[in-house]
């Protein structure tokens, strides 16, 4: 997270030119679009902008100099011709809702929305896919495939407003990912304008192609390699029966333990996921669904499948969190409360907002191993930062999301967070682990990506990136730091978090 | 910590090195089984041999997690996983008893259970490579969720090594079913393909589906493996009925390892071919399609997705016929014999989508010194 860059509010008349400036390269700009989309797609004045000047990541705000919102296939292709034309930078944006500032705006360049890309194009459920437009709702995939008994798998927490071409620049996860997969595990096949307009169909009918298979690494390329227009999507049976554990411990130790030991009996639950105390209270009190708020940990474990499977998992689950000092213990009675009780776990960003002024996600992957490591490090950090910290886990494959509790308003309070939020990541990547699980580099984890990457590694990610955007329109500055960025990254360390350069900007 | 090994990786960073200064096309050998898949590389290209780089690097069960170096046998894998109850869910054969992990990775190879379970690239966590200019470069990790980065692992699968040696792989693992059952349903040629699409549109813990000639002129037996719980298998097998296949452990391994019958003794001269094709299009439509396919001569996997073909067509005819079908095919040589293969070239792809594999290919190997030819096409 960092502080704004943006140019309004500043009085000096050096900013007043650049304003100006600005202004005449909009015009300038929305004028050549004309010819190329319908008037009513290009949005230019300041009223209109504002709503698109941030993603989730709230604290970076950038307005971009056009926002242009295209109706067809044609149309983004006409406007990435210009855009590498005129080597005019392109943000794609889906439903605003990263928490990276992946879709933050570039303040030379336009934003390119795809809100209107909202059709589902086939739904098939005898060849078990859909074929869908990427501004296509999370959700509405799986309601449209409902009626046939089918489902589209990724269930990320913010799947009523997320859109699946978001899905796929993110390569986003949810609950159930544990045992469905990732996005890139649930597509088949995508449709791709490149950064010079033309079209590209990557992957086909046939489960495999002839050449490179490009299809793993578009997805969660974060809108770097082309725009997405067309994704197919697998459809998958509804399994006929959804039980869900909800089991209590007196230690997040106890309760990280116990995940490892359902493992090892060899059950792979449909979803897997702990919470802490401060995550539980908070769930709690904004969805009231029933979670036990005296409890230091509280997992949430789903088996799904025929009935007769999902009976057996169920007695020998409760078996093994008996084994792991599991304090109480309760199965769902009906879908109703199995649903409530999920509905707590998925809210829990927004209900930690509400404890707070302010909230920061942090998004880092370890092996779950290192978990209790993990946990009295962040403890030590929260303390020494003066800053709370509640966790939610996708406990199932390791993916933490530490909640820092903070107060912009008070001075220092912003940056302190960010420093803290900074010092997790490393600490995943020392454990083992990884900067970010499914929420993505963009602008917010970029000087860590210096810590888990070596400079040749950066080099070769820049070399792909050409490949794709030789010109580099495409989201130009994000998920990939530049050499420079990360030998000034690695200069801070050295310092001891004294920034030798406070003049520039840090992301 | 094995020292010698270590030395192994820079020892092959090293050669490539060498290889990009002198740019000396490099064809790189892991356990050799896997030719017939691939176009032969440059003839001027020298071999570099990297089965020595083997040995399981780390794993532990409860983090579902395996890593290790691409020399090491795809044998060996499957038992030390095996040990601890738990397996590759995607399968991977062992045509020989020489495959090695880096072979299946880069021929992006799966078994029987890929429509149902997931192919080899859904289970790459991370890996380790020296690229075309002899750098070691490390992407992905060893934890399930990691989007840092461009997923450079995956890219690798199905390569065919023309972007990177691999060095090192890591691969989610999951606990082996622990039931298993394969029925058998005869049927015609004409219902097979759309009875399996039907089973997968229910909640079934499917595992394989195949479909095999039957012996009996316009029938072919489809077999359809169960695979999970003992309760959920006991109630599949229980209401889709069909006959018991006996040693069904056996069967689904030698349509893996290809030790099937129908790959030892062709009927007929002719050669080997592998077809993916949309897994949807019936077999009777697909055998009429075929040039002198006769129905005897045709062998499916993966639910329709994976088709095997003996067929004396010319390697022409047959292209023509399977880019009709919106498919891709391998001419994988005379059967019994060790061979190149000899791919289809990108026929249903754009001048776009070419242009950008080269480039791809460029940003990690300049000097085009990597396996140079093994698509049977420039890139
Ligand atoms: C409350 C909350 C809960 C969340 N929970 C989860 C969760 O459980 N799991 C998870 O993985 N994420 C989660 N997220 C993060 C976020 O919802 C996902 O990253 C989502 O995929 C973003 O989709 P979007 O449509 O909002 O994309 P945007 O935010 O609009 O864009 C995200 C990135 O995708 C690019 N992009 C968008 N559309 C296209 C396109 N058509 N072509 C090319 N590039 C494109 C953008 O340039 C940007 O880089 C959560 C967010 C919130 C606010």
């Amino acid at each position: 997270m960092h502080s704004p860059q943006t140019h309004q509010g500043n009085s000096s008349s050096a900013d007043l030119q650049v304003d100006k400036a600005r202004q005449q390269r909009r015009l300038e700009l929305a004028h050549e679009l004309q010819s190329l989309v319908p008037e009513k797609a290009i949005l230019s004045r300041p009223h209109e902008l504002t709503p698109y000047e941030s993603d989730g990541l709230t604290a970076i705000k950038q307005t971009p100099l056009l926002v242009v919102l295209p109706e067809t296939v044609a149309q983004v292709q006409a406007v990435m011709r210009w855009a590498d034309r005129q080597e005019v930078p392109v943000v794609a944006r889906g439903a605003g809702t990263g928490l990276s500032g992946g879709a933050s705006p570039h303040p030379d360049g336009i934003l390119l929305g795809l809100a209107k890309f909202n059709r589902i194009l086939e739904l098939n459920p005898g060849g078990g896919y859909a074929v869908v437009q990427p501004g296509v709702r999370n959700l509405a995939i799986s309601e449209a495939a409902r009626p046939h008994g089918l489902y589209y798998a990724p269930d990320p927490s913010s799947q009523i407003a997320c859109s699946i071409g978001g899905n796929v620049a993110e390569n986003s996860g949810g609950v159930h990912c544990l045992k469905y997969g990732l996005t890139v595990h649930n597509i088949l096949s995508l449709t791709v304008v490149t950064a010079s307009g033309e079209l590209l169909e990557i992957g086909g009918e046939s489960p495999e192609q002839n050449g490179l298979d490009l299809l793993a690494l578009f997805t969660g390329s974060e809108g770097m390699l082309g725009i997405t227009v067309e994704i197919k999507v697998k459809l998958l049976p509804v399994p006929p029966l959804a039980r869900l554990v909800m089991a209590t411990f007196s230690s997040v130790e106890d309760a990280g333990a116990a995940v490892g030991e359902v493992i090892a009996d060899g059950i792979i639950p449909a979803g897997m996921e702990l919470m802490d105390n401060p995550a539980i209270r908070a769930s709690e009190a904004f969805a009231q669904c029933g979670y036990p708020v005296d409890a230091e940990a509280l997992i949430l474990c789903e088996l799904d499948g025929l009935e007769e499977e999902v009976e057996s998992q169920i007695a020998r689950v409760e078996e093994v969190f008996k084994k792991c000092r599991a304090e109480t213990q309760h199965v769902a009675a009906s879908d109703e409360e199995r649903l409530l009780l999920w509905k707590g776990r998925k809210s829990a960003f927004p209900a930690v907002g509400r404890l707070s002024p302010d909230y920061y996600c942090i998004d880092g992957t370890i092996p779950r191993k290192a978990l209790p490591q993990v946990l009295a490090s962040m403890d030590k950090m929260s303390k020494q930062y003066e800053l709370p910290i509640a966790n939610v886990f996708h406990a199932g494959d390791g993916n933490l999301h530490p909640l820092i509790l903070f107060d912009a308003n008070k001075p220092g309070e912003l940056e302190r967070t960010e420093e803290l939020g900074s010092k997790i990541l490393q600490l995943c990547v020392e454990v083992g682990g990884t900067i970010t699980g499914e929420h993505g580099v963009g602008l917010e984890k970029i000087n860590e990506m210096c810590v888990q990457f070596n400079s040749a590694t950066i080099e070769q990610f820049h070399a792909l990136k050409a490949a794709f955007d030789p010109k580099g329109i495409l989201n130009p500055g994000k998920a990939i730091p530049t050499l420079q960025r990360c030998a000034e990254f690695g200069a801070m360390h050295v310092k001891g978090g004294k920034l030798p350069f406070p003049e520039l900007e840090r992301f | 910590m094995d020292f010698a090994n270590q030395d192994s990786a820079k020892e092959i960073a090293a050669r490539v090195v060498q290889a990009y200064e002198n740019k000396t096309p490099l064809a790189i050998a892991g356990g050799g089984s896997k030719s017939f898949l691939v176009n032969a590389a440059a003839e001027n290209a020298v071999e570099l041999p990297v089965s020595g780089h083997a040995g399981v690097l780390s794993y532990e069960p409860t983090e579902l997690v395996i890593s290790a170096r691409a020399g090491t046998k795809i044998t060996e894998l499957r038992e030390t996983l095996s040990a601890k109850g738990q397996h590759l869910p995607f399968d991977p054969p062992a045509y020989t008893s020489a495959d090695t992990l880096g072979g299946v990775i880069a021929c992006g190879v799966s078994g029987p259970a890929r429509p149902y379970s997931g192919a080899a690239r859904d289970f790459v966590l991370g890996t380790q490579i020296v690229n075309g200019r002899g750098e070691i470069l490390k992407f992905g990790g060893e934890v399930m969720k990691n989007v840092a980065g461009y997923d450079v692992s995956r890219l690798q699968v199905g390569a065919c090594g023309s972007l990177g040696v691999l060095l090192d792989v890591s691969l989610k693992v999951l606990p082996e079913m622990q039931s298993r059952e394969t029925r058998c349903f005869e049927l015609t040629a004409n219902t097979a393909i759309g009875f399996l699409e039907q089973l997968a549109r229910k909640p079934l813990p499917l595992a394989a589906s195949a479909v095999l000639p039957a012996g009996v002129a316009d029938k072919v037996s489809v077999l359809v493996r169960f695979a999970g719980s003992s309760a959920a298998v006991q109630r599949a097998v229980q209401d889709e009925g069909g006959d018991v296949l006996a040693e069904e452990q056996q069967f689904w391994s030698s349509m893996r390892d290809l030790s099937h019958s129908f790959f030892q003794s062709p009927d007929g001269s002719g050669n080997l071919w592998r077809i993916t094709a949309p897994a949807a299009l019936p077999l009777d439509d697909f055998i009429e399609a075929i040039p002198g396919l006769q129905p005897q001569n045709c062998l499916v996997d993966w639910g329709g997705g994976l088709r095997w073909v003996r067929s004396a067509a010319s390697s022409d005819e047959m292209q023509e016929a399977v880019a009709s079908l919106a498919g891709q095919v391998v001419q994988c040589g005379p059967l019994g014999v060790q061979a190149y293969g000899k791919r289809q070239p990108l026929s249903r792809s754009t001048e776009t989508m070419l242009r950008l594999q080269q480039r791809i290919k460029d940003s990690f190997d300049p000097a085009g010194i990597l396996n140079p030819g093994v698509f049977g096409y420039e890139v």
